[in-house]
């Protein structure tokens, strides 16, 4: 358990309700309170001389819990060009703005602003142990740091747009039915629940993602992935070792679930996961799928040691959303309005 | 059906929304942004759920009837990880819960602030960083 006064500690390395994007964007002062504290930058290669501790079957120790809690955008902002890393200025800067927008969308803003207040229910990333990222952005290649352009095939097919439909539960996506958060890669993001466990036996290495209670179970195994008819939530893995990094190659998507909308049949997935020291690790990651993407797109997340448990997110247990989203639908439609136009708009919670 | 609001404090005027990139559920599709509430009353029960926590209070009408209200809060495992249990918030405890009620018309809504009737928020006021606005 992180105890209330580790998190206290943890409260000054950040804070922001906004998506990656438009955060990093807004790096205007506002005025409000800065951090006391300025943690050091996130490692980003390993410590000379440092070697990793290894499992009793001679393989780099990567068990534990983990968080992969960002304010870094999946693209990089335009004005940042090919440049892939922040100044230690600019850092402070947006770590600043990024302390000073949390309070504005939570304290100052109180019922004029359609999201929780998320320090009441403990889901800032302040709480929870967020750490800065020098990266202008998580993807690393195309060198721009932006998803690549789509295919005709892509464009064409609509791919990555969502419908807007609320006749029935099966109009609202897999999320919100709490089938799947989306398969691999492992997610980032200033939302709540972004902390993994990875434990490792002989033959397979098990990944949790407290998002969802998602839980994958990777084969270290050279066997041939299922038969594409064959499409598990977590997709297909298979793990090997490549020195001190765990490959992990990644088919069979289910649709809803693959990369960034890519096509589930076609899309391949390999995740890197490297010990940079003993609380730090790499987890790079690369997304191919020709059929969306003119070429391949990588992005890197430093994922940082947490105390654990992951705790249960059920998604079942209670899910009102759903039930509350569908009768607001059916009013509408009595009053004469199409809900997929006036259901529109506003933020996630 | 009686309404038993309290008052709308609220005006029209909105700021752009803007949340964590992942969440369960878009907010606009359950609740309506052109109906925020504030509602005082006292907690009857407290469910730590999954996807969301909820809480719902009595509130005591103008003709002296009582009606209770229930209000979406965030998600359990995040309070429980802070330590926050079902019994942390007695039964009867005051709240004053600032929210936008569902589309739907019913009594249930989404608590975007809860605050006890010291003003206080509701679990974690202590831990907002030195200085900053709204903090102590």
């Amino acid at each position: 358990m992180i105890s209330p006064r580790r998190v206290g500690l943890l409260g000054v390395a950040a804070a922001a309700l906004l998506a990656g994007p438009v955060w990093l964007a807004a790096q205007a002062p506002s005025g409000g309170a800065a951090p006391a504290v300025m943690p050091a930058p996130a490692a980003v290669k390993p410590v000379p001389g440092w070697k990793a501790p290894k499992t009793a079957n001679g393989h780099p120790d990567l068990q534990g819990y983990w968080t992969s809690l960002s304010f870094t955008p999946l693209q990089r902002p335009e004005k940042f060009g090919t440049r892939e890393f922040l100044t230690s200025e600019e850092i402070d800067q947006i770590f600043k703005t990024g302390v000073d927008r949390s309070y504005e969308f939570t304290f100052a803003n109180s019922a004029d602003t359609p999201v929780y207040d998320a320090t009441v229910y403990s889901l800032d990333a302040w709480q929870n142990g967020v750490r800065p990222n020098p990266r202008t952005s998580l993807i690393v290649d195309p060198p721009n740091g932006r998803l690549p352009a789509m295919t005709p095939e892509a464009v064409g097919g609509g791919r990555g747009r969502g419908g807007a439909r609320y006749d029935g539960p099966e109009d609202l996506g897999q999320g919100v039915r709490c089938f799947s958060f989306g398969g691999p890669p492992i997610p980032a993001g200033s939302a709540y629940n972004q902390n993994t466990f990875i434990h490792q036996g002989r033959d397979a290495v098990i990944i949790e993602y407290e998002w969802g209670s998602s839980t994958r179970l990777v084969p270290l195994a050279s066997s041939p992935h299922l038969a594409g008819s064959i499409r598990p939530w977590r997709a297909d893995s298979r793990g090997r070792w490549e020195g001190d990094t765990l490959v992990i190659e990644t088919s069979n998507f289910r649709s809803g679930t693959a990369p960034q909308g890519s096509n589930p049949a076609t899309v391949k997935l390999t995740e890197r996961l490297t010990l940079m020291d003993k609380d730090t690790m790499e987890y790079r990651y690369t997304v191919d799928d020709p059929s969306t993407w003119t070429q391949p797109w990588t992005a890197v997340i430093p994922l940082f040691r947490i105390e654990g448990p992951l705790f249960e997110y059920a998604c079942h247990e209670g899910n009102n959303g759903l039930v509350n989203m569908l009768e607001g639908a059916r009013k509408l439609e009595k009053e004469g309005k199409d809900p997929a136009t006036a259901m529109r708009g506003g933020g996630d919670q | 059906m009686r309404r038993a609001l309290m008052g709308v404090l609220v005006g029209a005027t909105l700021l752009l929304p803007s949340a964590p990139v992942s969440a369960h559920h878009a907010f606009a599709a359950t609740f309506d942004v052109n109906k925020p509430i504030v509602l005082k009353g006292k907690v009857t029960r407290v469910e730590l759920i999954n996807p969301h926590s909820w809480f719902w209070i009595e509130v005591e009408n103008p003709d002296g009837t009582k009606t209770e209200w229930g209000f979406e809060g965030g998600s359990p495992n995040s309070l429980i990880r802070r330590g926050v249990t079902r019994n942390t918030l007695p039964v009867g405890t005051e709240l004053i819960v600032n929210g936008y009620q569902v589309r739907s018309g019913e009594n249930k809504g989404v608590g975007v602030n809860m605050t006890k009737s010291d003003g206080t928020k509701l679990f974690f006021a202590d831990d907002v960083p030195p200085g900053a606005q709204g903090g102590r």
